[in-house]
């Protein structure tokens, strides 16, 4: 038994399969030698790869020369297009394409200068001995930058097939050209086969096979004496070295039909001939290579055969890649009519070609131009009748009949199972087929209808991971976001337990050692004579007071620890002030019982030592719009707690601690009238700042207004005390700013002790300065109070805003409008606050306690009283519609 | 009168015997999950466009395995539903939508109008669009389904959905054939 390479070297063949003899016609185009044409107007080059595996090298308007690269990539499988003639890149743009579908593909299109100059690295050639030091790494990169691909037809890039992954045994170089009327390889031996074997050469160096055919078809009797010939005066070994003869038969130049029949092996489906150790080249890619490695020399033109009834010169021509075949069927005088197909490829294989303004491309070996005589008019289509010969002739051993079965019935499955991709599209069926079935083209459609649900299932199944990754990244992004807001909830309780309890204790045990302080000083403070009238009319608001808190909830402890003393002066206005104060009480009552249950209210109001107060027969009126100032205060901040809604446990301590304290002397009453409108104003705040914080919060406000009587005004310096002051009050809102813009789960502490404030004396001077000061001390109280409503759910905010002394502010008796505006400005805010708080959400602890120790601070002067009760109903104007807003909001 | 003795007492322990085999296969062999869910999904389109009326593909195959109606996927178009309706064993019925020309589109966004608001980002289901806020966005559209989800919430409506256009790659071959004629060897015409 002889081994396979034995075989082989006796010139075995093995029997093909299948197959057909049809008219071979090559004579028609092979008695004359290659020659060339005229170079075209201008030159179409398709950039198939542009966009994904390369990228383009030159841009339009620029001057290439014959031989330049049009693109260049990295890419392994990036196939370079050269410039086929020196010339100008006059567009790159879409046009229709050397394909059977004649659809537009981007293309570099070169207007010609005519003088075909060569790239200046494209060299004179070199001998074999000088490329004999060249790794093979080297030859590949020239290989590939000449962008060499099979010229057989299918136009693989040969440097990946001369770099096989596995040893090669055995390299078949394919001068079979068995399809009709073709001659370019056979014209191409005949001419150049020095020139070819010397490529021969470098593949064999490349691959270093075990053997080496050169095979040919025995209808090529000229060209392979010519290869002979060549042979014997190559580099090439001539052990394991021959050129086999081949029996003329349809399709023994396909590649596997090829292998078969010179080693009898049969390469497996989906498989390629490397595995078996066996590599096929085309003769006229050898050429190609060796210009390539040799001369530097880019694919830029290849051997075309031009043949059939309908030109007058059949023959082969050298034509430059990129040539419009318009150009070629001029050259060389087409006869026929624009009816005529121009087939591009064989008969046998190749397709009709839509627009004739189409290039030549790389794989374009012949241009058919076959006349009606030669080309059968359409023939209809008939059923098949199963004669099996299709079968017969079929190299592959498919079941054309079962394949035409299924494609025709679109199942394309089925035919995929009658292994439909190994089908080779060499048109043998469709040669006999007795019914006229252009079977090949069912199999091109069924293919391409597999390739396309392939595709779509690839995509499809893309698509579902990243649909699957995006919906896991979005959970992971949820829960990250969770995990977040749980980790800062913890952090939040953890600061609370550990240090807010504390904070807490300690801005209470402040405000305690305040109260005790100031109440130790109340003895010391004497009721003075003259201001009776004032200490009655506070003592009218503080039983007014009292009662609404009775009223609101009769459960509440009311203190009236030394029940007061009213002297029997200006009892009717008293007694109209006390109406009043009922009615509104009465008010706050029926407001309170329409807060929601589980309210508990304990509205303390103290007003511990109201006996003190002795109210002096001077001043009535001054001293009942006081009196209405209180009021309206009143009801606001009970207007507050009732509509915190439920679940709200509401202790408002209003605490009228120290009327007594205050001594008012009788000079200067609006001054005095200013302070305590600035009091008022701050006390406003703090409540609305109160009501503003979100749900859950448990709020402490403790305004304390404690040591009033501290205050000395000496009559020295004011300037200079007033800057202190407002320097310690810019601090203090400093202070109260940082801490509400601590984001929510802090622990807000906002302590804002102006402890000296003794220390301030405002002097009877400058006016005006004072008030501006006042002026920006309220703003930026505003601003805190803002931003601590502004703080996150669930914050517990203890804002004990300790303003001890109002009365350091002291306004002048001169300018009673800028007081008036100053008075307009801080209603506009009372008003502003209340309407906030009415929209406070639910649950809230709110610890409300508004000392407003120093109530009866505010003395109304004698002077402009008809002012001062304008702004008073103006204000009562805007307490009520303040008020009426809310209960529709409510509603 | 014994013959029939052993013969029961064979029978029975045999019964026992396969029973235990039977038994023991079953908990061996357990497939996890519902094996024609995973075989439904394969046929959806996967383009995840929500059409049927479920969130996805994966819960439309898992509520026709739970017996939902076979043709609610118009993407998919009738080769889906016969294939669905072989799967899930069911008759194949007409689709529920009328079936548009079967023209794959993909999503173009015109990238001079756009506005950068991320809002056709986070409507696609598959991650094919490109982009950031306030910066230009782009389809690619190789990874586009043709969903049409980020069409709506385009706020310029700056997104096309246009017909994949067509190239020598993705085109189908037409029946062109060349007719065969057999001519003579001799034949000088």
């Amino acid at each position: 038994m002889l081994t396979l390479f034995e075989q082989i070297d006796k010139g075995t063949l093995w029997r093909s399969i299948g197959g057909i003899h049809p008219p071979e016609r090559k004579t028609l185009s092979n008695r004359t030698s290659i020659a060339t044409l005229t170079l075209a107007d201008e030159f179409v080059v398709p950039l198939n790869q542009v966009g994904e595996s390369s990228v383009l090298a030159i841009s339009e308007g620029e001057y290439v020369t014959k031989g330049t690269p049009l693109t260049r990539g990295t890419h392994f499988g990036h196939l370079a297009v050269h410039a086929p003639t020196s010339g100008h890149v006059t567009k790159i743009e879409q046009r229709p394409s050397n394909h059977a579908s004649g659809l537009p593909v981007l293309s570099c299109v070169i207007t010609p200068d005519g003088l075909d100059t060569l790239n200046p690295n494209i060299h004179a050639p070199l001998s074999w001995n000088d490329i004999a030091s060249w790794s093979n790494e080297e030859i590949l990169k020239k290989i590939q930058d000449a962008g060499i691909a099979g010229l057989g037809g299918a136009a693989f890039p040969t440097h990946i097939k001369l770099n096989p992954a596995s040893e090669i045994e055995l390299l078949i170089i394919n001068a079979i050209e068995c399809e009709p009327y073709i001659t370019a390889d056979d014209v191409l031996m005949r001419e150049h086969s020095d020139a070819i074997c010397l490529g021969i050469a470098i593949i064999y160096r490349l691959l270093q096979p075990k053997r080496l055919i050169i095979a040919i078809e025995d209808n090529k009797p000229e060209a392979i004496e010519e290869m002979h010939h060549a042979l014997n005066r190559s580099q090439l070994p001539t052990e394991g070295v021959r050129i086999t003869s081949v029996p003329t038969l349809y399709p023994s130049g396909g590649e596997k039909q090829l292998i078969q029949i010179l080693t009898g092996q049969e390469v497996p489906s989906g498989s390629i001939p490397a595995h078996l150790g066996i590599v096929v080249q085309n003769i006229a890619t050898s050429f190609a290579i060796k210009d390539a490695v040799l001369r530097n020399y880019p694919l830029i033109e290849r051997v075309v055969t031009v043949t059939g009834n309908n030109t007058s010169n059949p023959g082969n021509y050298w034509v430059p890649i990129g040539t419009p075949i318009s150009h070629l069927l001029t050259q060389t005088g087409f006869r026929g009519n624009e009816t005529d197909k121009v087939i591009i490829g064989g008969p046998m294989m190749g397709y009709a070609l839509y627009n004739d303004s189409a290039p030549i491309i790389k794989g374009s070996n012949c241009l058919l131009l076959p006349d009606s005589k030669e080309l059968a008019p359409e023939q209809k289509e008939l059923p098949c009748v199963r004669c099996g010969e299709c079968a017969q002739v079929c190299p592959a051993q498919l079941l054309p009949q079962q394949l035409f079965w299924h494609a025709k019935a679109k199942e394309y499955d089925k035919a995929v199972n009658f292994n439909l991709a190994d089908c080779i599209e060499c048109g043998c069926c469709t040669y006999v087929c007795p019914s006229n079935i252009p079977l090949v083209e069912y199999y091109r459609i069924a293919k391409s209808a597999v390739k396309t649900e392939a595709e779509e299932k690839k995509q499809a199944e893309l698509a579902k991971q990243r649909f699957e990754l995006r919906t896991q990244r979005l959970e992971d992004e949820r829960l990250a976001r969770e995990a977040k807001q749980k980790a800062a909830a913890e952090r939040r309780k953890l600061n609370m337990s550990a240090t807010d309890n504390d904070a807490v204790a300690q801005a209470m045990a402040r405000i305690k050692a305040k109260k005790a302080a100031a109440s130790s000083n109340v003895p010391t403070n004497a009721p003075d004579a003259p201001d009776n009238k004032r200490k009655d009319v506070s003592a009218a608001i503080a039983r007014a007071k009292a009662k609404k808190a009775a009223q609101s909830n009769p459960d509440d402890a009311t203190d009236h620890s030394q029940p007061s003393e009213a002297t029997s002066v200006d009892d009717k206005k008293v007694q109209i002030a006390a109406a009043v104060a009922r009615a509104k009480a009465k008010k706050a009552a029926q407001q309170d019982s329409e807060t929601d249950s589980n309210e508990q209210l304990a509205a303390s109001v103290d007003v511990s030592k109201p006996s003190q107060e002795v109210v002096p027969p001077v001043d009535d009126k001054k001293a009942k719009i006081a009196a209405a100032v209180a009021r309206a205060k009143a009801k606001k901040a009970a207007q507050q707690a009732s509509e915190t809604d439920s679940n709200d446990m509401l202790a408002a301590s209003v605490d009228v601690s120290k009327p007594s304290q205050e001594v008012v002397t009788p000079i200067d009453d609006k001054i005095a009238k200013i302070a305590a409108a600035v009091a008022r104003a701050k006390a406003k705040k703090a409540a609305q700042k109160a009501s503003e914080t979100g749900s859950g919060d448990e709020l402490v406000t403790s305004v304390d207004t404690s040591n009033p009587s501290q205050e000395v005004a000496p009559p020295v310096d004011d300037k200079i005390a007033k800057i202190a002051a407002a320097v310690a009050r810019a601090k203090a809102k400093k202070a109260a700013q940082k801490a509400s813009e601590t984001g929510s789960s802090d622990e807000l502490v906002a302590s804002v002790d102006i402890s000296n404030p003794s220390q301030e004396v405002a002097l009877p001077v400058d006016d005006k300065k004072a008030k501006i000061a006042a002026a920006v001390a309220r703003a930026k109280a505003k601003k805190a109070a803002q931003q601590a409503s502004e703080t996150g759910s669930s914050d517990e905010l203890v804002a004990s805003v300790d303003i001890s002394n109002p009365s350091q502010e002291v306004a002048l008796p001169v300018d009673d409008k800028k007081a008036k505006i100053a008075a307009a400005v801080a209603r506009a805010k009372a008003k502003k606050a209340a309407q906030q708080a009415s929209e406070t959400g639910s649950s809230d602890e709110l610890v409300a306690s508004v000392d407003a120790s120093d109530a009866p601070q505010e003395v109304a002067s004698p002077v402009d009283e008809k002012k001062a009760r304008i702004a008073a109903a103006v204000a009562k104007a805007k307490a009520k519609k303040a008020m009426l807003k809310t209960e529709s909001e409510k509603e | 009168m014994s013959g029939i003795f052993i013969a029961i007492i064979l029978l029975t322990i045999l019964a026992l015997l396969f029973g235990i085999l039977l038994g023991f296969a079953a908990e061996k062999f357990k497939v996890e999950g519902d094996p024609l869910v995973d075989q439904l999904e394969t046929l959806l389109p996967q383009t995840q466009c929500g059409q049927c009326g479920y969130p996805g593909c994966r819960p439309y195959a898992e509520a026709i395995a739970n017996g939902e109606k076979i043709n609610l996927c118009p993407p998919g178009g009738s080769a889906t539903m016969e294939k669905l309706a072989e799967m899930a064993g069911v008759e194949p019925e007409p689709l529920s939508a009328t079936e548009e020309v079967q023209v794959k589109k993909v999503a173009y966004i015109r990238e001079d109008e756009c506005i950068g608001c991320t809002k056709c980002i986070q409507a696609c289901p598959v991650d094919a669009i490109l982009g950031t806020g306030k910066l230009m966005h782009t389809v690619i559209t190789d990874y586009c389904t043709g969903c049409d989800l980020c069409v709506a919430p385009c706020p310029v409506d700056c997104i096309d959905m246009l017909p994949v256009e067509q190239t020598v790659k993705n085109w189908d071959w037409k029946l062109n054939a060349i007719p065969v004629k057999t001519l003579d060897e001799d034949c000088q015409c």
